[in-house]
């Protein structure tokens, strides 16, 4: 292997030790390979944007970042108060104005001199401290720590409990007007009643001699502070504080007050053993606005995290939060916010018409269940958005304990509200195992099994959900244990509901000489592709989207099968059944389809799918369905035809079948299977040779890994001779069986068509079979 | 027929020299519309690489050829390495204008990218993306497409004709590889 592929195979395994362990054996003596392939992994472990934003975006973003704060400072800043300490913190308003006096008019800037120059006079009062601006009440004002268009923050010492606070004074200008003082004093006294360690806590609120609110000084930084300097956060951040978030405005929406202007300027991190979230400014964008229609007409506030709702005026509802505490997530992901445009009115229409940029494309590691769920705060209507803050909240939880615990998350499911009702039917049917999990929003799937016999699949599930699930094999059961507790099993066919919860299904056989060669979790989405994760292949996410069918299935061959073949070989020619077909059959090919109509060939009357004949191929593709020969009495033969298949089609060959309704089990007989791409359980490809029984289902005999290029025309021969069976693809051999029971001995041929998402063609259809027709006749 | 749509039928015909023809075409193209451009825009507008690539698309491509995807394939590949070049070039003339020299050749191109800030180096990137073409072609080709042209890694995984999920591993590679080489040419 080389440089690159080792780099790619250990980059599959999350696990650190697990990585060096595989490289230490992969790598053998080539230490140099070795320490090249972990700097590498280590690069790519690396935080930080390198390479993530093309060229000539960064061009563009530096050209409008400077145009935005060069033009737009006001609005940028208003509301952007709280304590802000991205923005310098100059000391130099309180240097002359130990008395109370006011730093001369000139003196503009941020320093808060223009604020002071407009505040009435002796509305502080004299100081006897040093280090003091001036007294308002039991207050000390030390410093101006935050300018903003409808306040300014003063960090104060509180001479009564001793200790220091923050003040923000709503600006002069806006006090003088009754609605805007009126809502300041109300919003604030509302924000006032939220107690929650992750939001800053209101101390009072007083209305003279300037509106002003106390509250509790946050040493630290902002969100938004953070991300300039330091560029995206890790998962692990985001998650703590994203959750920490969330409970935040949980705590505010519990007391129905919307904030109306989360993002990443008003979220501080209290500096300590761990950075500790205080969202500031509750519902004060209203005064923002306010203070925005007395200054320059223009929307307050910085849009790029509005929720399109707010953006088009209309009626809020907490849900708006939601919408922007996606934005800070997706900010704090990759380090930009989702919209972004030149000016205000642009990014607006962005917010309200466009999806971001997908995150992936930004930082590709970011992991699908997180791109999940920013995508479902980001929905454009708040019906389809999470319930509430709560919800978030625990997810987010749920997502950090399994991260923490495993190193990654396996599977988020969706937080899905709506509960249907159970409705379990029994039909005892046969294919390994099918799950169908009716997902009704996003989540994602994964199977983590690691036994080879009894493979566990780790399920996580948030929320409700109604689980489709179909069991086709009538004996393979298949068990849903919560927490260690077995809480339902299903071997029949109907549906499961599954609370909230971290599910294990565990799949059995009771049949001791089959084993389990493969699972295979497989969604099927609106366009019938097929996604799919396999047990035999390292565990990835599968994304679920809403309309997303999902099937479980277990592939078994018995015990004693031989692994597949992984490729042609011409070497394996001396093995073929051709030795023993050949003495056997005539040398004369009799076509079974004259290239015009289908004179021969018949389907069932109760099932007769969507066979037909096409530019003089044979095609079906629609409604399920087989087709059969009218001969009946086909026993040793050897079959070729020129066939061609879908992405993601499934079909066969099955020799010696009885004329009845296909089933779930399809049809009683051996079948050459023919597939493009990897729509079923390992093993599967085109050429495996498979056997149906009517109680049983199907199972694998011969596995084949053959690939075939979909849409191409490929010959398969599918030989049977007494109770041996091969394929052949494009002249070489895939597969050969022996079945010592013999379970068929004569019967139809038949073509399977058996998912509405194949379509399949044949161009030729022949057969050479044994020179006296029907010697094998009563065997 | 343009001299590019008859340059990309003989590709698609299989002449694999051709290909060698379309670069200075295009080159040439994504240079004079990068200059009028600058002229024409607003003093602050800057060039979307990814827009104009489209653009030359359309001006150097006849019309009945847009549909055919190889041939759009072929061009984007074209003009990722012909956009490199640009920038890699600005990048190096920025260069030599902090260290004082060249002032008169900078004087005299119209085909003045603004760039403040670029977080990579582009001069050291572009002399690591040659070493990494001798060992793996197609990753330098993703990173030209994703990072120089501005294609999202599906469409320049469209245009490689490699599934989403290759790409993505390609240039999980890609990119590992490039910031080994920069850091260890930094620490050299």
């Amino acid at each position: 292997m080389n440089e690159r592929e080792l780099f790619l195979s250990a980059l599959e395994l999350s696990d650190t030790i697990a990585r060096q362990s595989y490289l230490r054996s992969a790598c053998g003596d080539d230490l140099e390979l070795m320490r090249r392939v972990e700097t590498l992994l280590a690069a790519h472990e690396q935080t930080g944007e390198f390479l993530d934003a093309p060229v000539a975006e960064q061009l563009a973003t530096a050209q409008a970042d400077s145009q935005t704060t060069a033009q737009a400072s006001a609005p940028a800043s208003a509301t952007a108060a709280g304590l802000d300490s991205s923005r310098p913190r100059p000391r130099s308003a309180k240097t002359e104005a130990t008395t109370g006096e006011f730093p001369k008019a000139g003196d503009a800037g941020r320093d808060g001199s223009e604020f002071f120059a407009a505040c009435p006079p002796n509305w502080l009062q004299p100081s006897s401290r040093a280090d003091s601006i001036g007294r308002l009440g039991q207050y000390e004002i030390l410093e101006v720590v935050g300018q903003g268009g409808f306040g300014t923050v003063l960090k104060a010492f509180d001479t009564k409990l001793q200790r220091v606070v923050a003040i923000k004074v709503l600006n002069p200008e806006l006090a003088a007007m009754s609605p805007a003082r009126k809502r300041f004093l109300r919003e604030a006294r509302a924000a006032a009643a939220i107690r929650h360690e992750n939001v800053v806590s209101i101390y009072a609120v007083e209305e003279s001699p300037l509106p002003h609110l106390v509250m509790e000084y946050v040493p630290g930084e902002t969100l938004q502070h953070r991300l300039d300097n330091q560029g995206p956060l890790s998962v692990g951040d985001v998650l703590r504080l994203g959750k920490q978030i969330a409970d935040g405005l949980a705590a505010a929406h519990a007391g129905q007050l919307i904030h109306r202007d989360v993002k990443p300027a008003n979220i501080l991190l209290e500096t300590g053993v761990d950075d500790h979230v205080k969202i500031t400014d509750f519902g004060l964008a209203r005064t923002a606005n306010d203070a925005s229609l007395t200054q320059s007409g223009t929307i307050a506030g910085t849009p790029s995290y509005m929720a399109p709702e707010q953006a088009l005026g209309l009626k809020l509802d907490q849900r708006a939060d939601l919408f922007s505490l996606g934005s800070v997530l997706y900010q704090m992901l990759t380090g930009r916010p989702p919209f972004r445009a030149a000016n205000a009115l642009a990014i607006l229409r962005r917010v309200t018409e466009d999806v971001p940029r997908p995150m992936q494309d930004i930082i590709p590691d970011i992991p699908d269940w997180l791109c999940q769920i920013v995508g479902r705060l980001h929905e454009k209507k708040p019906e389809n958005r999470f319930a509430s803050a709560r919800e978030v909240s625990e997810l987010l939880a749920r997502c950090q304990s399994e991260l923490q615990a495993s190193g990654n998350v396996v599977a988020i499911g969706p937080v899905d509200t709506r509960v249907q009702p159970s409705k379990k039917t029994s039909a005892r049917r046969g294919f390994g195992v099918i799950a169908k999990l009716a997902v009704a929003t996003a989540g994602v799937l994964v199977l983590a099994a690691t036994l080879w016999l009894m493979p566990v699949l780790r399920l996580i599930w948030h929320g409700q959900a109604s689980v489709d699930f179909l069991n086709r094999s009538g004996e393979t059961r298949v068990e849903f244990f919560a927490d260690g507790q077995l809480v339902d099993t299903q071997v029949g066919y109907g549906e499961v509901d599954l609370p909230a919860g971290n599910y294990e299904l565990r799949v059995h056989h009771p049949d001791p000489k089959l084993r389990i060669y493969d699972v295979a979790l497989i969604r099927l989405d609106w366009l019938h592709r097929p996604h799919q994760v396999n047990l035999s292949s390292p565990p990835q996410n599968l994304r679920l989207r809403a309309g997303d069918r999902v099937q479980l299935m277990v592939a078994y061959v018995e015990k004693e099968t031989t692994e597949p073949l992984p490729s042609i070989d011409t070497g394996v020619d001396d093995r073929s059944l051709l030795a023993v077909a050949d003495p056997l059959l005539t040398d004369q090919w009799v076509e079974l389809f004259n290239g015009e109509d289908l004179s021969g060939w018949e389907t069932h009357p109760e099932e007769t799918g969507s066979w037909h004949v096409e530019n003089g191929l044979m095609t079906a593709a629609g409604s399920p369905g087989y087709l059969f020969t009218t001969r009946d009495d086909f026993t040793d033969f050897h079959l070729r035809c020129d066939v061609r298949i879908n992405a993601g089609g499934d079909s066969g060959i099955i020799a010696r079948v009885p004329f009845e309704r296909p089933t779930k089990n399809g049809l009683p007989g051996y079948e050459a299977q023919l597939q493009a791409g990897t729509v079923l359980a390992a093993g599967w490809q085109t050429g495996a040779i498979a056997v149906s029984q009517r109680d049983r289902g199907w199972r694998m005999l011969q596995p084949s890994s053959l690939a075939i290029e979909p849409d191409n025309w490929v010959t398969l021969e599918f030989i049977a001779i007494g109770n041996r069976m091969e394929t052949r693809l494009s002249g070489q051999l895939i597969a050969t069986h022996v079945d010592p029971q013999q379970l068929f001995a004569r019967g139809r041929i038949a073509l399977q068509h058996s998912a509405s998402g194949t379509r399949v063609q044949f161009r030729r259809v022949e057969v050479r079979l044994p020179a006296k027709p029907h010697s094998g006749e009563g065997e | 027929m343009t001299e590019v749509t008859n340059i990309l039928s003989k590709i698609r015909e299989g002449d694999g020299a051709a290909a060698d023809q379309l670069l200075p075409l295009v080159y040439d193209e994504l240079r004079k519309l990068a200059a009028l451009k600058m002229s024409l825009e607003h003093p602050g507008q800057t060039i979307e690489a990814t827009a104009l690539v489209h653009e030359a698309y359309l001006r150097l491509v006849d019309g009945n050829e847009h549909r055919n995807w190889d041939s759009r394939g072929h061009f984007f590949a074209a003009a990722a390495t012909a956009m490199r070049r640009i920038l890699v070039d600005n990048a190096r003339r920025k260069k030599r204008v902090k260290h004082g020299g060249d002032f008169q050749r900078l004087a005299s191109d119209n085909v003045e990218l603004a760039a403040p800030e670029i977080r990579e180096d582009l001069v050291a990137l572009d002399l690591a993306l040659d070493r990494l073409k001798s060992i793996d072609p197609a990753a330098v080709e993703l990173v030209q497409l994703r990072y120089f042209a501005g294609l999202s890694i599906a469409e320049a995984a469209a245009v490689l004709g490699v599934s989403p999920r290759s790409a993505d591993r390609l240039w999980a590679y890609g990119r590992a590889w490039l910031r080994t080489e920069l850091s260890e040419s930094e620490d050299r």
